[in-house]
């Protein structure tokens, strides 16, 4: 049944979706001379602070907007299937899961904060994107594989700093289907959020990306269509007050502290082993 | 092949880059100069459907070894509403509504990215086919005017940004597709990106085919470091002119044209490049594999006869 509704999702998504131009975050690695991976490169296809892509953002943040029409039979929602990431280049042998590290955030370019500014809010109780994977369980091995891609449900709402993810093939930057449900506050305006990625190769190295930035949209006409009649000024404004505000709450990732602990106690374990191995020589 | 094999055989080649002369150096930035100014100008005035390309995954052997490739396209549909599936190896999209400034109608959509595990590798691609039209009013689809090419080129030839957005093998070079060539060699690629390749079409001023598809087909080969080299067969790229400004000229064929007029136009291109394509790489690999198995066959006899 999750099958068959992400199939007619993609569909529907496919049909009757003005999206200007999408896709998400090609991740590479970054190998040391042993051939080791070190760390990861995300790089943005739509780095832009606005959906009319005339200003520049960060290399992290990724804007699109949510489908123009609404679509629900569980509800009534905005579906958006842009935004993950797919590998770039050469990559060992990898499993790979994915966290959210920042609250739902909302703006809509005005300004509303101390000395003329615009900030972001967190979404109201009752708006939340519901995140799931339309690969989930690799449907099509062969035609198109997707293999590691698991079940599950990610809310992301203005109240959670940190939603653990699950298993991710990244075959696919439209791997993740992310549905906006408003159940109360605005839809004419965009929404972000922060997630990572973390990568398990087969030599035993885990690594996990900066925090990436997905901000989307609305584009319903129903609701003013902020992706069209917004002007881009607007438009930049909500996104680089979403942006701000997601990277401040996606700070301290427990995933990245956790490998920062585990690297520091292999690094205090190897000087104790050398120190041994003089003692006993 | 283990796995500390495989891992081995990630050793990076020592580098063959030699310094460039301050000419050259000036003519490499001046190219890059000019196509960051295109790629910038495309992204500003585009307003594409929906976009996106091919994702190559590697099928492996029960050794380890890659054997094939699954190409699998984000939208093998037979028109802009993606309401006719179409087959797996076409991609279809259109052209930017809105023509670059020297007048041909751009789209950087529809190449191939990597998918899942890698093994290191260089890559580079061919043209398949001529470039074929049809504006789905019947028949089969004809070659593209005399005078009409699509002009192909990397948009991050030399790797200009290989930190924040790594395109490593990616060459310069110029690809021409036209209606009469069925070959074309191409160039060395990143496959870090779909958008990797700009495809500008130049419609001759005289020509008659401005409202309808275009399309080819192509082929990625890839070499790995450890061996083998692979092809992917052929793919097939075909996008609908959607210039709206004009309705007219050149047309607007991806927003205006009924689905079933789309369904006939892109069916009939893709039968037309399907059927020109020959793949010479792989006959060429086939050939290679026919000596292989025969040099065995060869040296086994020679074996058993010693013996």
């Amino acid at each position: 049944m999750k099958i068959l509704r992400s199939v007619i999702a993609l569909v529907a998504i496919s049909a009757n979706a003005a999206i200007a131009f999408g896709h998400g975050f090609s991740l590479s690695v970054n190998y040391n001379n042993s051939f080791t991976p070190v760390s990861l490169t995300a790089a943005s296809q739509e780095g832009f602070f606005d959906t009319q892509q005339v200003t520049a953002a960060p290399t992290n943040m990724f804007i699109e907007e949510f489908s123009s029409a609404e679509t629900g039979s569980a509800g009534t929602y905005m579906p958006v299937i842009h935004g993950f990431v797919q590998t770039a280049g050469p990559w060992l042998p990898y499993t790979a899961t994915y966290n959210v590290i920042s609250p739902l955030y909302f703006s809509d370019g005005t300004i509303n904060g101390p000395h003329n500014t615009v900030v972001a809010t967190e979404a109201p109780v009752g708006t939340y994107i519901d995140m799931y994977d339309l690969w989930a369980g690799n449907p099509e091995p062969t035609l198109d594989p997707h293999p590691g891609a698991a079940f599950g449900d990610v809310y992301i709402t203005g109240q959670s700093s940190f939603e653990a993810g699950y298993g991710v093939s990244l075959y696919d930057t439209h791997e993740m289907e992310k549905d906006l449900y408003i159940g109360s506050g605005d839809a004419y305006g965009e929404y972000g959020f922060a997630f990572d990625i973390v990568v398990h190769f087969s030599d035993g190295v885990t690594l996990a990306s900066a925090p990436l930035v997905n901000v989307f949209a609305t584009s319903d006409p129903n609701y003013g269509d902020f992706a069209e009649n917004a002007s881009y000024q607007q438009q930049d404004a909500a996104s680089e007050a979403i942006y701000q505000a997601v990277m401040a709450a996606a700070a301290p990732e427990p995933s990245s502290l956790s490998l920062v602990a585990i690297a520091a106690g292999l690094l205090g374990l190897r000087r104790w082993l050398n120190g041994r191995s003089h003692c006993l020589a | 092949m283990t796995a500390m094999a495989w891992i081995a055989s990630f050793r990076m080649k020592p580098s063959t880059m030699r310094p460039y002369s301050s000419r050259l150096r000036k003519a490499l930035y001046m190219r890059s100069f000019f196509t960051c100014f295109m790629a910038l100008s495309i992204v500003i005035v585009a307003e594409r459907a929906w976009g996106h390309g091919f994702d190559l995954s590697i099928n492996y052997d029960t050794n380890g070894n890659p054997a094939s490739f699954t190409a699998a396209s984000a939208q093998p549909v037979l028109d802009q509403d993606g309401a006719t599936p179409g087959p797996a190896n076409l991609f279809l999209d259109a052209f930017a509504q809105t023509p670059n400034a020297d007048g041909s109608l751009g789209t950087y959509e529809g190449f191939a990215q990597t998918a899942g595990p890698w093994p290191l590798y260089t890559a580079t691609f061919n043209i398949l086919s001529p470039l074929y039209y049809s504006d789905g009013t019947g028949g089969p689809a004809v070659p593209a005017s005399a005078g009409t090419d699509l002009h192909i080129y990397d948009r991050y030839a030399g790797n200009p940004d290989p930190v924040t957005d790594p395109h490593p093998g990616a060459s310069y070079g110029d690809v021409y597709v036209n209606g009469t060539t069925p070959f074309y060699q191409g160039f060395g690629v990143s496959l870090y990106d779909f958008h990797e390749l700009e495809k500008d079409l130049y419609i001759a001023p005289d020509s008659t085919q401005t409202y309808g598809e275009y399309g080819f087909a192509f082929e990625v080969i890839v070499s790995f470091v450890d061996g083998p080299t692979l092809s992917t067969g052929p793919l097939v790229d075909i996008f609908a002119t959607d210039t709206t400004t004009d309705p007219d000229n050149p047309g607007g064929f991806a927003t205006f044209a009924p689905d079933s007029q789309q369904d006939a136009a892109t069916l009939a291109v893709y039968d037309a490049v399907m059927a020109a394509a020959p793949e010479p790489s792989s006959f060429l690999m086939a050939a290679f594999g026919a000596i292989g198995m025969g040099i065995y066959g060869y040296r086994r006899t020679v074996r058993r006869s010693r013996v």
